[in-house]
């Protein structure tokens, strides 16, 4: 078959004759005033609050402040070529970020950009940054635990899942490392999670990256990222944006774990745009919205009802204390916002006792119903009988002659302090967490020195688990600790102990 | 500055319903205009204004003096209420006010026309008539001639663009390709 160029020049004709140009119709405005990251702009009189705005140079910024004659804008990316006579454009779309399954492994930024150089995330999803939180009666009680893996925490302050639990903590006492035991403990439980990283150092942020992929855990695992290096804006938006990537999964049914790393970093940030858009200052200068701001964000993570398809987002949201200053405006609001807190000390830290967790002042408000019955049976007391420990510890530390039943008492408060002791990146399973706190407990320990603990600890929990491994399995089952399997343990206990060598 | 222009605001509005009484709203713009170049454009006349020295009774004849009869009534006595106030600074952002609120009442709006060469009468009239349909209103036409956009037409009826030109287009091409 021939082609005739007639036919060619035909086409080409009626393509001609239809051809419609296409006009873009658009609403502009004109930059006034430029300034560490915000715009003024005069004009835009429909633009809507929170709406996405395009600057001459393709850079985008957010609405914040709709004024009289002009609308203050946040500009979400680098800002020192936006002079003043640009032309802004109007979006006509609210803030949002993708989402999706993609962006699990991934490390985007606060816009869902990915920066970890491995090419453009496949999404076709989007979701609002700013959405509303679920209502009272698309919510259920918080019944299932979210296991950190760290015994501390799982026995004496238990998170369950849709729970807002803080972590708060002075600079260096292990928060990022509960973080990470945290989500690398998910692995194979079908939890997603979102690690927030805001105002870190990038090679923090690199760290934590690095670590999550030797433990296999960025598989299931999207790192949101707005480093210090980045304009306060991205810092402001990071949690936001996190949080909707982690409501495509829990509207999806799925199980999500959030965390915020840190939140008073956020504060700072946005305490920066505010003064630049002239809000007025309050206390420590914040602006008033502050507390809004904040438990807008927590009030997003939920356990939805079962018609809702029961997906939870369990949120842990960190607040950096400066000298253990919890009263401060920040700690105070997002302690009140919260179902509870950890907090973590730098006296604890420094004497040895990592995880750093004060328990006496720790508390969890909703997660005790989600935690199994065999945790409540071992760690009923040891919240009780670590109180009595301190203080008689204060006490004795002034006498030495002290009556057997006392002696007996630190021996064990000692002994229990040994066993919360946990290495870093080692979260440990349910059922070990019940084995090792019934040894502390039940006082199978108080003939180990308090130097052997913690390799008593270990060589049993290995024995049992080559050896016995239906003690374990029994424990995972019946979710209880029952006569039978408490007499197995304890014989397994007592057999052990004959053969564990104590360290001279 | 942004509270100067809610007080023009006032002002022009409150020009506007005299003007309208008076019905002569085309001219009190005209002459509007025709002031704020007179005084926008000569220092001197800004200083003599704003001098503190000098008696407002003075101001006032002098400005009588100057343009009496040949101005609007309305004008002149929005010159003198603005000077016993101490607002003369803002005449230029009443002036810009003014026409927004005329346009308003009146449905009649500017549009700016880019276009990379000079448009004929008939041209102006025919883009003036097709978005006079679009905005519901009676378009008033300054075209502005900018090479850069290379061809087509470019029209802004107050914040709105509607962008018909080649370079628009080459830039959305261009972008469609990131």
């Amino acid at each position: 078959m021939s082609i005739r160029p007639e036919e060619i020049s035909t086409l080409i004709k009626n393509q001609i004759d239809q051809y419609k140009s296409e006009i873009q119709v658009v609403d502009v405005g004109t930059v006034i005033q430029v300034g560490d990251g915000i715009a003024r702009v005069h004009g835009l009189e429909n633009a809507m609050s929170g709406e996405l705005l395009e600057f001459a140079n393709g850079v985008v910024g957010m609405a914040l402040n709709l004024e009289e004659n002009n609308v203050g804008v946040v500009i979400l990316g680098p800002y020192t070529e936006i002079r003043e006579g640009d032309q802004v454009k109007r979006t006509g779309r609210i803030m949002e970020v993708p989402v999706g399954e993609a962006l699990l492994g991934r490390v985007v930024n606060s816009l869902g950009l990915p920066v970890d150089g491995k090419g453009p995330v496949a999404t076709t999803e989007f979701r609002p940054v700013e959405n509303n939180a679920p209502g009272v009666i698309d919510r259920k009680s918080v019944h299932e635990p979210m296991q950190t893996g760290i015994k501390a925490i799982d026995s004496m302050v238990p998170i369950g899942r849709g729970q807002r639990e803080l972590i708060i903590g002075d600079r260096q006492t292990g928060k990022t490392a509960i973080a990470i035991d945290t989500i690398i403990n998910q692995k194979g439980n079908g939890v997603k999670c979102i690690y927030v990283a805001i105002g870190q150092k990038q090679s923090t942020v690199a760290n934590v990256v690095e670590t999550l992929r030797r433990n296999g855990a960025m598989d299931y695992t999207i790192v949101v990222t707005a480093s210090a290096s980045e304009p306060s804006p991205l810092l402001f938006l990071a949690p936001y944006a996190g949080v909707a990537m982690a409501e495509y999964f829990m509207y999806k049914g799925e199980h999500v774990l959030i965390i915020y790393d840190d939140l008073s970093k956020q504060a700072a940030a946005y305490r920066e745009l505010s003064l630049l858009l002239k809000r007025p200052p309050g206390r420590e200068a914040y602006p008033g919205d502050v507390f809004y701001l904040h438990s807008r964000l927590l009030e997003r993570a939920a356990k939805l009802s079962d018609e809702l398809g029961g997906g939870s987002i369990t949120a842990l949201p960190f607040i950096e204390t400066q000298a253990s200053d919890v009263s401060a405006y920040i700690p105070t609001n997002v302690i009140s916002i919260t179902d509870g807190q950890i907090f973590l000390e730098s006296d604890l830290f420094y004497s040895g006792q990592r995880p750093a967790v004060n328990v006496g002042i720790s508390v969890s408000r909703v997660g005790g119903n989600a935690q199994i019955k065999a945790m409540k049976k071992v760690a009923g007391t040891l919240r009780l009988d670590l109180a009595a420990y301190r203080e008689l510890q204060a006490f004795a530390q002034f006498g030495s002659d002290l009556d057997k039943s006392t002696l007996a008492r630190l021996n064990r408060g000692a002994r229990m302090m040994e066993i919360l002791k946990q290495g870093i990146n080692e979260p440990m399973p349910v059922q070990k967490q019940v084995v090792s706190l019934f040894l502390a407990t039940k006082g199978h320990l108080d003939d180990i020195p308090v130097s052997d603990v913690l390799r008593f600890e270990k060589e049993f929990l290995f024995h049992l688990e080559s050896n016995q491994p239906e003690i374990l399995q029994s424990i995972v089952d019946t979710k209880d600790i029952t006569a039978d399997n408490e007499k197995a343990l304890i014989d397994a206990i007592n057999k052990f102990k004959k053969g564990f060598n104590v360290s001279a | 500055m942004s509270q100067d222009l809610v007080v023009a605001k006032r002002y022009a509005k409150a020009l506007f319903e005299v003007a309208q009484q008076s019905n002569n709203v085309a001219q009190v713009e005209e002459d509007l205009k025709v002031v704020v170049e007179a005084i926008g454009e000569n220092a001197d006349i800004t200083r003599f204004l704003n001098a503190p020295n000098i008696d407002l009774s003075v101001k006032v004849d002098v400005i009588h003096k100057a343009v009496d009869g040949k101005l609007a009534d309305a004008v002149i006595n929005l010159v003198q209420v603005l000077l016993k106030n101490g607002r003369q600074d803002i005449l230029g952002a009443v002036s810009q006010a003014y026409v927004k609120v005329a346009g308003q009442a009146l449905g009649q709006e500017d549009a700016t026309v880019v276009s990379a060469y000079a448009l004929s009468a008939p041209e102006i009239e025919l883009v003036a008539d097709h978005f006079g349909k679009i905005v519901n209103k009676k378009i008033r036409v300054q075209n502005v001639v900018d090479k850069s956009i290379i061809g087509g037409i470019q029209v802004r009826i107050g914040d709105r663009l509607y962008d018909g030109s080649l370079s628009g287009k080459l830039t959305r091409l261009e972008k469609s390709f990131k």
